[in-house]
């Protein structure tokens, strides 16, 4: 139960986030992030020898947001586009993650670690405190954009709005990548550095094809979620060696296509 | 045209330089060596081998050969070995491509690869390459590396046959160890549930069971299933104890237990294992006698 | 209202504003008009902050921009798939920093009603954004401008994809407001309707061409240095 629990508020989060930036036509980033986080989940180890998921996501954290301001300033000076710089970090990331990895294997720590957690990503190596952090985070997260909800609405459709308001564009923004760096170190865990981006996009893209409504894509998502989350643990309930991040990307995968299919064929039996 | 001529004849330099340092490594370098991936290989020919001829190792001790990938250093050591001794069987799987590759110029045995594969325990379509764990088998291997050593340092056949009849020797006494000690524990605790499954010849040859969340091979995933499972063998023999490993993350393990500590089971940890791999020096169990010997001594005193 | 003295800005080394001075004093319209690329809705974004200036001044006197001023950009600035209705879109513009977490107040239903009514909107209310004509899109975000009561109004380019009889309809709306002492700040594209719309043009092509009253400003003269052989050749 608790952890179908973490999983469900987890995905809900990651969720609502997502349709943030798909919004901001900045759906990357989530990978960027991803990327970014892996290299600094192996610092927490090399600087605290240990990945206890609190310490991970503070060490983490700090790093992937120093990373975030340099891309932010690689951005105002340069000329290259979003997309580039974002490919940029995604490839730095890894390949600072791996030598880092390589770094330890030298010394026999690499797998001692338990690095292909954060990899691959399992949500059977959750442990109890694993999945207290991961509601934690993320219940202080749904708070926050439910507070800030109609903020947030306004945000997104026109930024020029916020200051109106009388609130700070930078608050705004910054307090939306401290929490989607924080969410996205937790789901490394469930679904690793490759698969995040998909827990981020893949269940908003399949709402947004039928609805357009807030009140719509909320119900509809707590159906999505609960369903797939529910089918994966199945899954890794009953059949053995198969972690569960690639099984959820792989259903709502599914879902999209079914979804988009079942569109297209509805829209062809009722306007021709 | 001038500037084009200039770009070819430095992009030239920089093809050449990349030939003339890999030469001058390897022919300007005087030592020459027995190169082991693992530490029980080394150990045997350490032992069976004189003084006089040098030995190394290339996997440091607590390093998980599954999925260790050669670093650039490593490849030096390939080139600089004179003969390399590896267990095989996808034991070093990301080194085998490179082993093969050099088995076409130098003598590279697959060590594990040499025994009956009717005495080698299946593991899809591969076998299990934990072959050091049942040492029937870890003797045939010690004949394999005595015969090629043989080969290969002819003028060192005589020592190379005393040393070998008395490592034999000491596997023997080990496996009566063994067999005594394991003979007196109650069956119904005679399981090793640990990580990762590195010890199915071990349990094969001292009657346990053996039940890991992970395969064979540590980079492998497993699913709730498998976690539910473990817990439920557990339960459902009421076991004292389960064992991490040296050379693998425990986390998944130590969670196992909590939830059977919260069920009301007093089953701990009895225990480190050594799977793939001798302890370190400082640790006192560098040698494959010290680490049989741990291992049996934990084991035992976990589940008595 | 407004002072604005030797204004530059640029894009990428680019520069899109040289030295633009000019001053409005409010309570009508001034119209800022121009071909293509001339900076147009650029200096709308310097006057409200929205884009970065790298030299000049631009002062507001009386006014407080936050607060005072509703900017309405062009129709192609907005997603309109996203997840609004049209009421939730106008009533967004009277979010503040003291109201954002609740805003359940029947004063603020109201006057989101009475501007929907004004603006022929209240039967599509419910309605999502995207179902709305060019022109009801227009309205729609000139009433989520109205509905808080500003001082001043900047619009860009208002007319895009609008059809003739809104036009009309929202240009009689803006007349009112004009004629119960607001201002308006307009990009306009239409250089004829431009003669009727506005009491004072800003000419503009990167540089100020001429600034005042607008038949003044409007001269064949005038359109040759902004426009370019293409006026001399009619």
């Amino acid at each position: 139960m608790i952890l179908f629990i973490t999983l469900f508020l987890l995905s809900f989060t990651l969720y609502l986030l997502g349709g943030v930036y798909y919004f901001k036509s900045k759906s990357l980033i989530t990978d960027v992030y991803a990327h970014v986080a892996f290299p600094g989940v192996v610092l927490a180890y090399i600087l605290f020898h240990s990945l206890d998921l609190y310490l991970v996501v503070f060490v983490t954290s700090v790093f992937v947001l120093i990373v975030d301001y340099l891309k932010a300033k690689l951005l105002s000076i340069t000329n290259f586009s979003t997309d580039s710089i974002f490919a940029f970090f995604i490839a730095f990331g890894f390949s600072i993650g791996t030598l880092f990895v390589n770094f330890l294997q030298n010394r026999g720590v690499s797998t001692k670690a338990g690095f292909s957690d954060f990899l691959f990503g399992n949500l059977s190596s959750l442990n109890q405190s694993d999945s207290y952090v991961i509601i934690f985070f993320s219940l202080i997260t749904l708070f926050w954009i439910f507070f800030y909800r109609k903020v947030l609405l306004s945000y997104l459709f026109d930024e020029f709005s916020i200051n109106k308001i009388g609130f700070n564009l930078l608050y705004i923004e910054r307090s939306l990548s401290l929490m989607a760096v924080v969410l996205t170190v937790l789901s490394l865990k469930v679904a690793g550095v490759v698969l995040t981006t998909g827990l981020f996009l893949i269940p908003f893209s399949i709402s947004i094809l039928f609805f357009n409504k807030i009140k719509h894509l909320i119900k509809f998502s707590i159906i999505l979620i609960s369903f797939v989350s529910f089918i994966s643990i199945i899954i890794s309930l009953n059949y053995s060696g198969m972690s569960t991040g690639p099984i959820l990307i792989f259903i709502y995968f599914l879902v999209f296509l079914l979804s988009l299919l079942g569109k297209k064929i509805f829209n062809k039996l009722n306007y021709g | 045209m001038k500037r084009n001529i200039l770009f070819l004849f430095i992009f030239f330099l920089f093809v050449i330089q990349g030939f003339i340092i890999n030469k001058s490594n390897v022919d300007n370098n005087p030592d020459k060596y027995v190169l082991s991936t693992v530490g029980m290989i080394h150990d045997i020919v350490s032992n069976l081998l004189p003084s006089d001829v040098d030995k190394k190792l290339l996997l440091p001790a607590g390093t998980d050969p599954h999925v260790y990938v050669p670093t650039i250093q490593n490849i030096n050591d390939f080139n600089n070995a004179e003969v390399i001794y590896s267990i095989g069987l996808d034991l070093e799987a990301q080194m085998h491509p490179a082993l093969l590759s050099l088995s076409k110029t130098k003598p590279v045995y697959f060590l594990g690869e040499q025994l009956d594969t009717t005495t080698l325990i299946a593991d899809g379509e591969m076998f299990d390459p934990h072959v050091w764990f049942d040492l029937d088998l870890f003797s045939l291997i010690v004949d394999e590396v005595a015969n090629s050593l043989i080969l290969n340092y002819p003028d060192y056949q005589s020592e190379i046959l005393t040393n070998s009849l008395s490592y034999k020797q000491t596997l023997d006494e080990l496996d009566v160890y063994a067999s005594e000690k394991f003979s007196t524990l109650d069956p119904s605790q005679k399981w090793i549930v640990t990580t990762h499954d590195a010890f199915s010849y071990f349990a094969r040859k001292y009657d346990f069971s053996v039940f890991t969340l992970k395969g064979v091979n540590t980079a492998s995933d497993y699913s709730l299933y498998d976690k539910q499972k473990m817990k439920e063998i557990i339960l459902e023999n009421s076991l004292k104890a389960i064992f991490i490993e040296d050379s693998v993350s425990n986390k998944d393990l130590l969670s196992v237990l909590e939830d059977v500590n919260n069920a009301g089971l007093s089953t701990r940890i009895g225990g480190y294992l050594y799977a793939d791999s001798l302890g370190s020096s400082d640790s006192g169990l560098d040698t494959f006698e010290s680490m049989f010997k741990y291992n049996v001594d934990t084991i035992f005193n976990a589940l008595n | 209202m407004l002072v604005v003295n030797n204004l530059f800005s640029s894009y990428s080394n680019e520069l899109i504003l040289n030295d633009v001075s000019f001053n409005f004093d409010g309570g009508s319209f001034l119209g800022i008009v121009g071909p293509n690329g001339s900076g147009k809705s650029t200096l709308l974004k310097c006057l409200l902050g929205l884009k970065s200036i790298d030299k000049g001044l631009v002062k507001w006197k009386s006014i407080i921009p936050s607060r005072d001023i509703s900017y309405v950009p062009q129709l192609s600035e907005f997603d309109w798939q996203f997840p609004y209705s049209v009421y939730d879109l106008v009533e967004s513009a009277l979010l503040t920093k003291l109201n954002f977490w609740s805003f359940k107040s029947k004063d603020y239903e109201e006057r989101v009603i009475n501007v929907l009514e004004k603006f022929d909107l209240i039967n599509f209310k419910d309605n999502h954004i995207s179902e709305l004509s060019g022109g009801q899109k227009q309205r729609m975000l000139l009433a989520r401008a109205f509905v808080s009561n500003p001082k001043l109004l900047i619009l860009d380019e208002p007319f895009n994809a609008v059809d003739h009889y809104s036009e009309l309809h929202i240009m009689s709306l803006l007349k009112d407001y004009v004629n119960k002492g607001g201002s308006v700040i307009m990009v306009h594209h239409n250089l004829n309707s431009s003669i009727e719309y506005f009491h004072h043009v800003l000419l503009l092509n990167k540089k100020v061409i001429a600034f005042g009253e607008t038949k003044s400003v409007l001269t064949k003269n005038n359109f040759e240095k902004a426009y370019g052989n293409f006026f001399s050749d009619l």
